[in-house]
């Protein structure tokens, strides 16, 4: 009986041991986000026409529709989804952050992860690792921004759920 | 059974008299929530600005103030049902409030009931600010800047995760910046306050466009913020008339900001209200308006906040790097640089690439790579202690400086003649403040009256007299930048010209400018321009030169050499002047001018409001 019970812990340890294994060997920036399950569009700041957004206009910034949520409510609540559009509209300030280690946008991201003032910094490291890994081994498409955007979500997310008390 | 219903009718009242209904329609309070106004261009007057179905419950609601309490005083009093959100207490929640503060007997009717929609909306906003967008000499729409609310949340000490309410025309895709100016001026836009979050506000703004914002804290009680987030409610996304120059952004946040009990809007009696003067408006009315003030700066600013704080071998070094860019052979000197020092250059160069939007898939893949190794360089070194936008926030301070100029000019010699400047709106190239993009000049309905011997005349109207000089950031040493103006009205090409020579007038160039810093500017370009008195019409063609010197913050020069040839008159008119300034307070200056050509030297009195 004894020997049965250790052979199951021993089972359920290396379980859980591989499975934790298999999520640190896993691909930086891989895995389910609201870009790629949710139908996030790749809706942009319209900079393009002459008047702007800015001046004394609105403008249908539109596209921010969720055409559809194919996945579990997990991946598309309301709050992810937020948190994508929120990724998706700041990438270039979120990179830059990044690099520099600090700034209001990774700051504002982490807030967005649920990620508590006291862990932020720690976390921050982390996705400035990750994020530097991906970005050096080729990982970000220059012309995908989109793509890019649900990278930066993981990398993100990731480094909020190890680093931070949520 | 018929007594229980009798009771119960006897519970659902209204004030049995019309004159108290009548009445309390017209107060100002009441007022104020529906959006009467006094005349409207085109509508009856009384009529709400507002002319969307969805804000009014009765049929005339738009039209009728009496009508539309009535109605609301018996929607209130309706049973609720299974959509609470649709019942006109939820929608109309200041409505709401104010009804039960106005009619004590029927406070149990009109207690409050739970809204899902608008409580949870409501949750959380625990303050309120005034954002104000630099002017934009791009764009005729942004001259003057822009202001938005935005609501403080207490569940998010970051700022980018706040909401902010927007009011703008609407429905303009396709429209040519000719039939925008037309269409804006003359009423021919839907508007609406819409909510955007901040961190697309600021994107938009400073990262895109790169004016610099100020945020002005609105010192509320929690009772007035209420009023404020409860009347928000009630008209975002409904529709008004958009016109340009008075009833726009600022007009219809000053009428919101009036739900708090200030008359803002009310004391809003020009013909026109600048964006830009809003927060100077606002503070001569009420001194206590704003709790703080604070600097949002554009990625300009931080990019030159950065590069101002690199000396020595970084400073060579970022020329030397960008110089070479987007080619990139190496990093030259960084490496041999101290730690703290590679971070400051790399840091900069972050800036710089975020400034020009190297990163973008709309700039070239050359450029984009580029600022790709700038940031794989600056990962593999370790996070910065303090961030640019951190130490910028508090060098920067509001100037505070009304829109408007009234100033009396007297000759320094008696044979010539005083002259009193009429300048509603905004700034010229001496008194442009750090709202105004640098350099420029922006003049709009300028009056020059001319007297001698007590018999004043107008002696010129400048319709339109813009100066702008491209605001981008020098990089190299001698880096020339565009520079363009444009200039009409009534009165003379230059003083030279007789009086009889006061005509129409349009003028304009685009040239070159160079400058140093924020101090320093000169700039040259050819010269265009048509007189005429509507028989003939007489070109001129030339060039024009000025010096511009901001020696201090309150003592500024310019010196200014014009030359025109009018080829059908064949002759040549010259402007050589010399200007200077003196501030000695927010609402006074003084300036000496000295006209080279007419020998003539005069001190000037301005005063701003």
């Amino acid at each position: 009986m004894k020997l049965k019970l250790a052979s199951v812990a021993l089972l359920m340890i290396s379980a859980f041991a591989s499975t934790a294994a298999f999520a640190d060997n896993k691909e930086v920036g891989s895995g389910p986000n609201p870009f790629t399950d949710c139908g996030i569009g790749a809706a942009l700041f319209p900079n393009t026409h002459w008047a702007a957004v800015s001046s004394n206009v609105i403008w249908d910034i539109g596209s921010t529709a969720v055409t559809s949520a194919t996945m579990s409510p997990q991946t598309c609540s309301a709050k992810k989804v937020k948190v994508a559009m929120f990724v998706r509209d700041t990438y270039e300030q979120l990179a830059a952050d990044l690099a520099k280690g600090n700034g209001e946008h990774v700051a504002a991201a982490m807030d967005m992860f649920a990620c508590q003032a006291a862990g932020q910094g720690a976390a921050i490291s982390r996705a400035r690792k990750d994020f530097g890994s991906l970005a050096s081994q080729g990982g970000l498409n220059a012309a995908d921004s989109l793509q890019n955007a649900g990278k930066l979500y993981n990398v993100l997310e990731n480094a909020a759920q190890s680093s931070c008390t949520i | 059974m018929p007594i229980l219903f009798l009771c119960l009718l006897c519970l659902i009242a209204v004030p049995s008299r019309a004159s108290d209904l009548a009445s309390l329609a017209n107060q100002p309070y009441w007022q104020v929530l529906g959006h009467y106004e006094a005349a409207v261009p085109g509508a009856r007057p009384g009529s709400s600005a507002i002319h969307d179905t969805g804000f009014f419950l009765a049929a005339d609601g738009q039209y009728s103030a009496e009508h539309e309490l009535q109605a609301t005083l018996a929607a209130m009093q309706a049973p609720v049902g299974d959509a609470p959100d649709q019942h006109a207490k939820c929608r109309f929640p200041a409505r709401r409030q104010w009804l039960a503060s106005q009619l004590p007997a029927l406070s149990p009717a009109l207690a409050p009931i739970a809204c899902p929609a608008y409580d949870g909306w409501r949750k959380a906003k625990s303050g309120a600010s005034l954002l104000l967008a630099n002017g934009y000499l791009s764009n005729p729409a942004s001259f003057y800047g822009h202001i938005f609310l935005k609501f403080d949340d207490a569940d998010n000490s970051n700022d980018l995760l706040h909401q902010s309410i927007n009011f703008g025309a609407i429905n303009m895709q396709g429209d040519s910046p000719l039939v925008y100016i037309v269409k804006g001026v003359a009423g021919g836009y839907d508007a609406e306050f819409q909510e955007v979050d901040f961190y697309r506000q600021k994107h938009t703004y400073g990262d895109d466009e790169l004016r610099d914002l100020w945020e002005f804290k609105l010192k509320l009680s929690q009772d007035k913020l209420e009023q404020l987030l409860a009347h928000t409610w009630e008209i975002k996304n409904k529709k008004y008339t958009y016109y340009f120059f008075k009833k726009n952004c600022a007009f219809r946040l000053l009428e919101l900001l009036d739900v708090t009990g200030s008359h803002y809007a009310e004391q809003a009696n020009r013909p026109w209200l600048i964006p830009l003067a809003t927060p100077v408006n606002i503070h001569q009315a009420n001194p206590d308006a704003f709790s703080a003030v604070l600097f949002h700066p554009s990625r300009q600013t931080q990019f030159e906040f950065a590069l101002n704080q690199l000396t020595g071998k970084a400073l060579a070094a970022f020329y030397d790097i960008v110089a070479a860019a987007p080619a990139h052979a190496g990093w030259g000197a960084l490496d041999s640089l101290p730690l703290a020092e590679q971070q400051a250059l790399l840091d900069t160069l972050i800036e710089y690439g975020q400034y020009k939007k190297l990163g973008k898939t709309s700039n070239t893949p050359d450029w984009q790579h580029f600022y790709r190794q700038v940031l794989l360089k600056r990962l593999a070194l370790p996070a910065s202690e303090t961030s640019v936008q951190g130490s910028i926030e508090k060098t920067y301070q509001y100037p505070d400086r009304p829109p408007s100029l009234i100033g009396l000019s007297v000759p320094l010699k008696r044979a010539a003649e005083q002259q009193i400047t009429i300048r509603p709106a905004y700034y010229d190239l001496l008194d442009a403040d750090v709202t105004h993009p640098l350099f420029s000049q922006l003049k709009m309905g300028e009056m020059v009256l001319q007297g001698k011997q007590q018999q004043w005349q107008l002696a010129q109207l400048n319709v339109i007299d813009v100066v702008a000089v491209d605001n981008s950031t020098p990089i190299q040493p001698h880096q020339m930048l565009g520079s363009w103006q444009i200039k009409g009205g009534w009165g003379k090409l230059a003083a030279s010209q007789a009086d009889s020579d006061r005509h129409a007038f349009i003028s304009g160039g685009y040239g070159l400018a160079w400058r140093q810093q924020k101090q320093l500017m000169f700039r040259a370009l050819p010269l265009a321009a048509l007189q005429t008195d509507f028989q003939r019409v007489n070109p001129y063609f030339g060039m024009e030169g000025q010096l511009v010197l901001k020696a201090t913050p309150r003592l500024s020069a310019s010196l200014t050499w014009q030359y025109l040839h009018g080829t059908r008159e064949q002759n040549t008119l010259q402007r050589r002047e010399i200007d200077t300034r003196l501030v000695l307070s927010k609402q006074l200056d003084v300036r000496i001018s000295k006209d080279i050509g007419n020998r003539t030297l005069s001190l000037a009195g301005n005063y701003y409001w």
